[in-house]
């Protein structure tokens, strides 16, 4: 799923660096499964990918990698309470139609989550759309208001509202730059990626 | 394409000792017909077990003795999903069936008349623990995978839980860990009807495999294949009347229908049939059996199965991610129904042969 998501090259290391050793994992919308890939490869992991596109579980069934076709949209309970050390989603939760369910159910499933996704409240975005008065886009962003697979975007900001809602233990949290540099100050404004790391409190 | 291995020669193997099976014993032991096809290599690590569904038998790929392309020749060859340029692949025909394994058309040993009704019930088990016999005669410690759709998928289960060390790989398609109220309902309709026959009746074998066609196919498909085509238009007369012939339309898929149940009862062995059916009936796993498996796994289904439903694959699949299994599960969209498992869609093919390559720890 997350190649629909045309934007900034995510940074694995970050999220490597989040994952314990031997940790069993579920890589949400996990594409062709280089992630888990890598994480099996650095940190030993056991891990599943769920994607709803044939074309990627091959993908990664041809790597080894064991991933099952699934519509993330329909909820993920078919997974029993904390039956993952680990549940990943990488640019993909804006692109459900009902994100919220999939974020508590990645919470129900998983002991944590990891969550990266494109920060709509970039200044890019804000200025696109004050000056040009439309939807933004832009290379990262190449689609139309009405073909975009992306079609719940939020801010930093919104989802710091979102945690504190929904119960949210956000355990750690890093702010990238379009360039991939971490943002040390006006993250919110200056983020095109963010990668949380959560807990159901 | 079709047939590329060229003509099979089936091979038999015979086990001597007495072989017990869930209802009885084979006092003199079995016979089983099994083909191959590709090479076994130095190492002897690239065997793959192909495990056939109710009606299937060993000639699942290349051409046998008149010709005719094996169950599976979409799918087992070279350069195919289950490549026979890589693998070695062995195709045994199960106890119990009528394509030259021991079975109710074999004679018994304590009359010298065939089995019939006589013949011992049989487990799923059954088959894994002969099929066993075989790889140690054939000198495989280990196969590289059990291959199966259907029954064949359900017995490739049964494989990895009873013998965890037989396999690395195990690819089970279009399967279940049980049958349905549905699936037996089914079942007793087929049974009562080839029962009929051996009361002295007839047709009744044709019937319960022309029931087995219509459920193994989507309603999409049968339409789509057949539509209300007719075989005979007979033409109103001049004065606008209508002959009884053209009242009784005989539609293309009746015709069909007839010539599959006609052509199955000619070469398919009643009791085979009833043996199987119960069965099936009979075969049930349990989620935790599953802790066992030490093999890695793809599960498939097709969207339009309804004899055994993706729900019932994915029932499969969860509770292995349950027991921490290296799974894979797959919902192909195909319109053929259960027979899906049969043809190479693309999706289909290319995933099953993407698992059996794939680099795995240990290998």
């Amino acid at each position: 799923m997350s190649d629909f998501y045309a934007g900034e090259k995510i940074n694995r290391r970050l999220i490597v660096d989040w994952v314990p050793e031997g940790a069993r994992v579920l890589d949400v919308g996990c594409g062709s499964g280089e992630l888990l890939a890598e994480l099996a490869a650095e940190k030993n992991t056991r891990g599943w990918g769920v994607d709803n596109s044939v074309g990627a579980l091959r993908e990664c069934i041809v790597k080894g990698i064991p991933a099952l076709y699934h519509d993330v949209d329909t909820g993920l309970g078919q997974f029993h309470d904390r039956q993952f050390d680990m549940v990943i989603t990488v640019v993909s939760l804006q692109q459900f139609h009902r994100p919220l369910r999939v974020l508590t159910e990645m919470l129900r499933i998983g002991k944590e989550c990891i969550l990266v996704f494109p920060n709509f409240g970039h200044w890019c975005n804000r200025l696109y759309l004050m000056r040009q008065g439309r939807m933004p886009v832009s290379s990262e962003l190449p689609y139309q208001w009405h073909d975009t697979p992306n079609i719940h975007f939020f801010t930093v900001g919104d989802f710091y509202d979102t945690c504190a809602e929904l119960n949210i233990d956000v355990l750690a949290a890093e702010l990238v730059t379009a360039g991939g540099a971490p943002c040390r100050f006006l993250g919110g404004w200056r983020s095109a990626l963010a990668y949380f790391k959560l807990r159901r409190r | 394409m079709s047939g590329e291995l060229g003509r099979i020669t089936p091979s038999v193997f015979r086990h001597a000792g007495a072989f017990e099976l869930h209802g009885g014993l084979l006092p003199d032991g079995f016979e089983m017909v099994y083909e191959t096809y590709g090479a076994l290599s130095p190492q002897g690590d690239n065997a793959l077990l192909i495990c056939h569904a109710l009606s299937g038998s060993h000639h699942a790929a290349g051409l046998d003795d008149e010709g005719k392309p094996g169950w599976w020749d979409a799918l087992i060859g070279p350069g195919k999903a289950i490549d026979t340029d890589r693998f070695f692949v062995v195709s045994p025909n199960n106890l119990g069936s009528c394509f030259g394994s021991t079975g109710p058309g074999s004679a018994n040993p304590a009359t010298g008349a065939p089995w019939g009704a006589d013949f011992p019930e049989l487990s799923v088990r059954d088959w894994v623990r002969s099929q066993a016999l075989l790889s140690e005669h054939l000198g495989i410690e280990r196969w590289a995978g059990i291959v199966g759709g259907s029954l064949g998928g359900m017995q490739v289960m049964q494989w990895l839980i009873d013998h965890p060390q037989a396999a690395r790989m195990g690819v089970v398609i279009a399967a279940t860990l049980r049958l349905s109220a549905q699936n037996i309902a089914f079942n007793k309709i087929a049974a009562d009807a080839i029962r009929r026959d051996l009361e002295g009746g007839e047709g009744g074998l044709a019937l319960a495999r022309m029931l087995g066609h219509v459920s193994y196919m989507s309603a999409d498909y049968l339409h789509q294949r057949f539509g209300r085509e007719q075989l005979r238009h007979v033409d109103a007369g001049a004065d606008g009347s209508r002959t009884a012939e053209a009242l009784t339309p005989e539609f293309q898929v009746n015709s069909y229908l007839d010539h599959q149940g006609q052509s199955f009862s000619k070469r398919f062995n009643p009791h085979t049939y009833l043996l199987l059916l119960n069965m099936l009936n009979r075969f049930e796993l349990s989620p935790d059996q599953f802790d066992r498996i030490q093999a890695d796994l793809l599960v498939v289904s097709f969207s339009t199965d309804w004899r055994f439903s993706p729900e019932r694959s994915r029932e499969i699949a969860r509770a292995l991610v349950a027991a921490d299994k290296p799974v894979s599960y797959v919902e192909i969209e195909c319109e053929k129904g259960h027979d899906s498992f049969l043809f190479a869609e693309p999706d289909y093919a290319g995933c099953v042969r993407a698992f059996l390559q794939a680099p795995r720890a240990g290998t």
